[in-house]
């Protein structure tokens, strides 16, 4: 009996363990039809166990196929004797596994930076690593830096929100928000990257200094967790939430199209389909209502920014109409300073004006309901580039993007300290 | 005389506008094609397209300015990213891409109930040699029922000066007598990563995405090539290259990613390979 069981447990173990030693990856090309006809019948002979990992298609288009060791003569032989060309894709499967394995592995146990200087500012990285980011940025600025959670996303992932102040109570504070759409990565890595930037400019920046002097600044670095977490497992491309749509197969909600400023009208879609679907009802998502929430009950917010990428724009409300906004003569000519300030540094151009009249009519953007707020300094930002790589942007221009637009940033914040409303 | 490379799949018709050989295209699925979507595309893709729809019948403002544009907003930037893509089909290569640098001034103008038609000053980036040139274009979008291409005529001052025909027969050459066909996926991978053996790759995805993007360029959409999803190289029997190449395209209007499966070259039998079983 225990022989009969030991033996039971060997076989599961063998089994379990599926191993593709010596096993090839062929590409075959049938250059007629009667070589395409002769493939189908290797098909056919089961013995071999073939698996086909790209089928038989067409005349001169390559067939894939995996071929166990103990087929790879035979079959080789037939594929030679009847003159079908063939070349060898992988030539140990086993071996090409197990270097991605050990890929993997080392991938895994990649040592975390220990602190936020050798973090790495010119790369992109997951939402547990910018997570650990904020942590590890309050840790070693205590007297400068402190997190809030401002709610749950979706599938129940926090919100956090930076908060940079050197005391007071209820200061007058600028709002920065990146990554509302998740696939717009430059965007959530300038966010880390101006964490930074702040903690290390305060008291060696004079403007900055004063800013942070007077007024406190919240950063919400990963503003669609699900979405973003999303590109990284499944889909790079997704913009939306990850909150299904009741009847629809169709997932998510434009969370730049939730807000409560012309909800409805014309600017964003109907359908739960379309990436532009505003949802069933303004602020229906969390991750909008979290911020709306935040800046209603903080009540003293002067300045509200909005990134996204990819256009080189700098855009002030509306979206929804083609009403100007009152204040549309000071805050064109703020971002007209803010661009130039930016283009200074690389010579990158952006174009600026309404959101409606330079890009398109859009309507529950964030920016639109917090000018409606009485947030008067309320800008979108689209980051680099202008269509070559798009949202996949290189991470080698993640610093210099990130600096750039600090540079606009700054005299944003700078305007709106001298000029209290 | 056309650059090598583009010989190959290209020939020149009588009329003006240039028409690929036998560049087949297939069209996005549409809507009714879901279900055959989500089994056969589910295997290519981690997600089907979704049923991509801008909603116009919301009433949308569809104020179109006449006369003379600001060049900075979307009308005359949007008839200007047509120019880019126009002349990428003409003169793009491996070697060759376009990018829209500017839009210096603008001028839109009804034709009766056809159309309209933009006058564009512009200046456009040769992105290889990163030189730029200035150049006169005028774009004309028809209004019917359903999508037609827009008509597009340029002049430009040097654009073909740059000479990049050794490196496009080098190029030939490299991919005629590769023992291995060549293959690569992800151009641009997530991180905005290219290898450099494949950017020549990366560069023939957007030649021949730009068709496809002139084609289905309106004045309510703005294209740019997001990815080139896979390319692949097929033999063929005659001096002629042949690839196989999976898009993805971006409309920053509708925010739409569209997938475009575009040949070029001959198609043998019309249908697509599983990539697994």
């Amino acid at each position: 009996m225990r022989g009969l069981l030991a033996f039971a447990a060997l076989l599961v173990a063998v089994i379990a363990k599926e191993s593709f030693e010596g096993h090839q990856v062929l590409r075959i090309i049938p250059k007629n039809d009667i070589q395409l006809s002769l493939i189908k019948e290797l098909e056919d002979m089961i013995h071999f166990e073939l698996d086909f990992w790209r089928e038989l298609s067409g005349v001169n288009t390559p067939v894939d196929v995996r071929v166990p060791f103990h087929s790879l003569q035979s079959v080789k032989i037939y594929l030679e004797t009847q003159g079908i060309e063939y070349s060898v894709m992988i030539e140990d499967l086993q071996m090409m596994l197990d270097e991605e394995q050990k890929e993997m592995m080392s991938a895994a146990h990649a040592p975390k930076p220990r602190n936020t200087d050798s973090f790495d500012y010119a790369n992109y990285h997951t939402i547990s690593e910018i997570y650990s980011f904020q942590d590890m940025l309050v840790a070693e600025n205590p007297n400068l830096v402190s997190k809030t959670v401002i709610g749950q996303s979706f599938e129940g992932r926090p919100l956090n929100v930076l908060k940079f102040s050197t005391g007071g109570t209820n200061r007058p504070a600028i709002w920065i928000d990146t990554g509302i759409h998740s696939r717009e990565w430059v965007t959530q890595a300038s966010g880390t990257w101006f964490a930074k930037k702040i903690v290390t400019d305060h008291r060696r920046d004079p403007s900055l200094t004063a800013i942070l002097d007077n007024m406190d600044i919240f950063l919400e670095t990963v503003t669609n967790p699900d979405g973003y977490s999303y590109t990284h497992s499944t889909n790079r491309l997704w913009r939306k939430t990850r909150k299904p749509n009741p009847g629809s197969r169709c997932v998510g909600v434009d969370p730049n199209r939730n807000w409560d400023a012309g909800f409805g009208g014309p600017g964003a879609s109907n359908d739960p389909c379309s990436q532009i679907y505003r949802g069933p009802r303004a602020e229906s998502e969390s991750e909008v209502k979290s911020i709306v929430d935040f800046v209603k009950s903080h009540g003293n917010i002067k300045a509200f920014i909005s990134i996204h990428s990819y256009s080189q724009l700098l855009l002030y409300p509306y979206g929804y109409t083609r009403t100007p906004v009152r204040d549309r003569p000071e805050l064109d000519r703020l971002a007209r300073k803010a661009t130039t300030d930016l283009a200074s540094l690389y010579g990158t151009r952006y174009t600026f004006g309404s959101i409606i009249n330079t890009i398109y009519q859009a309507s529950g953007g964030s920016i639109d309901w917090a000018y409606n707020q009485g947030i008067k300094f309320s800008y979108t930002f689209e980051l680099r580039d202008t269509g070559r790589f798009g949202f996949m942007l290189p991470a080698n221009q993640i610093i210099p993007t990130a600096q750039e637009t600090w540079l606009a940033l700054m005299t944003i914040m700078d305007y709106t300290l001298k000029n209290p409303y | 005389m056309f650059p090598l490379w583009l010989r190959l799949y290209l020939s020149r018709d009588k009329s003006r506008t240039l028409r690929p050989k036998s560049l087949r295209v297939w069209k996005p699925i549409p809507a009714q094609h879901r279900s055959f979507c989500s089994h056969f595309l589910h295997y290519f893709l981690s997600h089907c397209p979704q049923n991509e729809v801008f909603s116009e019948e919301e009433g949308a403002e569809d104020v179109m300015a006449t006369g003379e544009l600001n060049p900075n907003h979307y009308p005359a930037q949007r008839a200007a990213k047509v120019v880019q893509h126009y002349l990428t089909t003409r003169y793009g290569s491996p070697y060759r891409l376009f990018g829209l640098q500017r839009v210096h001034s603008g001028n839109a103008e009804d034709v009766g109930d056809s159309g309209r038609k933009y006058q564009l000053e512009i200046a456009v980036h040769e992105i290889i040699s990163n030189t730029t040139q200035k150049c006169s274009a005028e774009v004309f979008f028809p209004h019917g029922q359903k999508q037609e291409s827009p008509q597009v005529q340029a002049s430009c001052e040097e654009l073909l000066n740059i000479s990049t025909k050794a490196q496009e027969e080098a190029l030939y050459q490299q991919y005629k007598m590769n023992q291995t066909l060549i293959s690569a996926q992800n151009l641009p991978d997530s991180h905005g990563h290219i290898e450099p053996d494949t950017k020549p790759l990366w560069h023939l995805g957007i030649v021949a995405s730009s068709f496809i993007m002139l084609k289905e360029s309106n004045e309510n959409t703005l294209y740019n090539m997001a990815q080139v999803a896979n390319i692949t190289q097929l033999a063929t029997e005659n001096d002629q290259l042949k690839f196989d190449c999976h898009t993805l395209l971006h409309d920053m209007v509708s925010q739409v990613n569209t997938h475009n499966y575009e040949l070029l070259d001959a198609l043998e039998n019309g249908r697509k390979s599983k990539l697994f079983p």
